[in-house]
């Protein structure tokens, strides 16, 4: 799977690259998102703007990245299309992830929590 | 027109491989835009296919590659029903009817979120009928979705 990731400060920013994430691609995004995490890496923003479609397996996987991080830090998204965020509130996960409509707007409040 | 009899339908078929899952998703999210569902409703149909799809290749046929799983959609006047089939191991009724709400937790308790477990709730939140029948070792989901008027 295709991720773009760069750094702003202590932030990883990543943005994948797929249109999809489903159950073909799940288990490999949140191995590669996991091992940035214990790495070191506890504030991300995921940048979802390429990604026009998520199934459950990829929300999982996301929600796993997100627990792995724990208290430790933080995981926010971006960039999400209107389509996309119809799975979040389905599943109730907009009350759970942060969302912003800009990478800066999401840099800018884990930046202010560092 | 006949209300009991679809004027349009087709059938798709794939072998049961979690990489095939796609294609199935882009043809019924491109019909349902030709039959004038809008965006959103296109992307929840094409979502609970999806859902269904990856059912089917990991419980009915726990991930094996080699077998069949078919997709039928039909058109009539009034809504479009999309059936997913497959002849691996069934789901039991109260297996169904269990998973259709949306597991419990709280959003601001990361321990209790789910990781998995939602594609069921999915479904049964955006399609209007949901049922799950075998006959004759054959398993069946149909989705059925209205038209709006």
């Amino acid at each position: 799977m295709q991720i773009n990731e760069k750094r702003i400060g202590e932030i990883l920013v990543v943005r994948p690259l797929e249109k999809r994430i489903d159950a073909s691609v799940s288990t490999g995004f949140k191995g590669i998102m996991i091992d940035w995490i214990n790495n070191g890496n506890k504030q991300i923003v995921l940048d979802l703007s390429e990604v026009e479609f998520i199934d459950s397996s990829g929300l999982g996987a996301i929600v796993s990245s997100l627990k792995t991080i724990g208290n430790e830090g933080d995981l926010v998204i971006c960039r999400i299309r209107e389509t996309v965020m119809n799975l979040f509130r389905l599943t109730r996960m907009n009350r759970v992830f942060q969302i912003f409509s800009s990478e800066d707007e999401a840099v800018k409040a884990l930046s202010n929590r560092i | 027109m006949n209300d009991h009899a679809p004027y349009k339908s087709i059938t798709l078929s794939i072998n049961s491989e979690l990489e095939n899952i796609s294609l199935i998703g882009i043809a019924v999210r491109a019909v349902c835009d030709f039959i004038l569902f809008n965006k959103n409703d296109s992307y929840n149909i094409e979502l609970s296919v999806v859902e269904a799809v990856n059912n089917a290749i990991k419980h009915a046929y726990n991930s094996e590659s080699g077998h069949n799983v078919e997709v039928n959609i039909s058109i009539f006047s009034n809504k479009a029903v999309f059936q997913i089939s497959d002849i691996g191991k069934g789901m039991s009724s109260n297996q169904c009817h269990l998973n259709y709400s949306c597991p419990d937790f709280e959003p601001d308790k990361i321990e209790t979120l789910p990781e998995g477990g939602v594609g069921l709730h999915i479904i049964n939140s955006i399609m209007d009928e949901v049922l799950y029948e075998t006959v004759k070792g054959k398993n069946t989901i149909t989705l059925v979705k209205y038209f709006k008027k």
